[in-house]
């Protein structure tokens, strides 16, 4: 996992995280599905919440897994 | 009044008929005060969840956008609860504007073994034109013994016989990718 200096959602000007995007979130999780921390993909702390409940929601609508690897 | 966006997941074994007249009765709810309006829809289609829901492991996705009071999404809810035929729902606020179509209307269990697969794919095929590279620059630097272990691949045999002239100048890269391969 590559260290990243700017916010990729800071650079894309983005005011918010779309939990309908699943392949956007999908860098925003582990192989396992957990959700990355803030140190791994360099997000910052504004959108990082906004990323969470993001994959949260969009975990919901079995967009994501909440594990993966478990049903497989 | 407020935008609210929802996601209908519905039984994939509903026909489109179906499906479209079980929206109307849900988006009459909406407009039923005279002042909600439902201004966008989009059919994701049938996509593969990324779990299995009541035992189905597809569903037919619709997402809508809509304005209404908010004393509407109680009655509105209520009638999704009790269908049997809406895997789950989810009404959040509206954000922004629904694109007009889909970016990604596949599955996603499959996109992402797909992504993967490619990834995967990719990452071998370099790999591979790594090692043979390192395999061909070692063999014309130190000869048979290194040769023997890293090049597996006709191209490196047919360089082994060439002249170690040039070998030299990347022989720290050789060790690179040689060391990436063991990792």
């Amino acid at each position: 996992m590559a260290f990243r200096k700017v916010c990729r959602f800071c650079e894309a000007r983005m005011p918010g995280v779309d939990y309908k995007d699943e392949r956007m979130l999908e860098r925003y999780i582990s192989d396992r599905g957990k959700i990355l921390p803030r140190r791994a993909t360099g997000t910052c702390a504004r959108h990082q919440r906004a990323v969470a409940a993001a994959i949260k929601r969009a975990r919901y609508l079995a967009l994501l897994p909440y594990i993966r690897g478990y049903y497989d | 009044m407020r935008d609210y966006e929802i996601v209908y997941i519905f039984r994939s074994s509903l026909t489109s008929e179906e499906i479209e007249t079980k929206l109307e009765r849900y988006h009459a709810i909406i407009t039923a005060d005279g002042s909600g309006e439902v201004t966008a829809s989009v059919h994701w289609g049938k996509r593969q969840l990324a779990y299995p829901i009541r035992k189905q492991p597809n569903g037919y996705y619709v997402v809508a956008q809509f304005t209404s009071a908010p004393d509407t999404l109680s009655e509105l809810e209520r009638v999704l609860k009790l269908e049997d035929d809406v895997l789950r729902y989810l009404i959040v606020i509206a954000e922004q504007p629904l694109p007009l179509s889909d970016p990604a209307p596949t599955a996603p269990g499959t996109d992402v073994a797909d992504t993967n697969k490619a990834g995967t794919e990719d990452a071998e095929a370099e790999e591979a034109s790594e090692t043979e590279e390192a395999g061909a620059e070692e063999a014309s630097e130190t000869g048979e013994s290194e040769a023997e272990a890293d090049a597996p691949v006709d191209g490196a045999d047919a360089d082994t016989g060439r002249d170690g002239a040039d070998a030299d100048a990347d022989a720290g890269e050789s060790d690179e990718s040689a060391d990436a391969k063991e990792g």
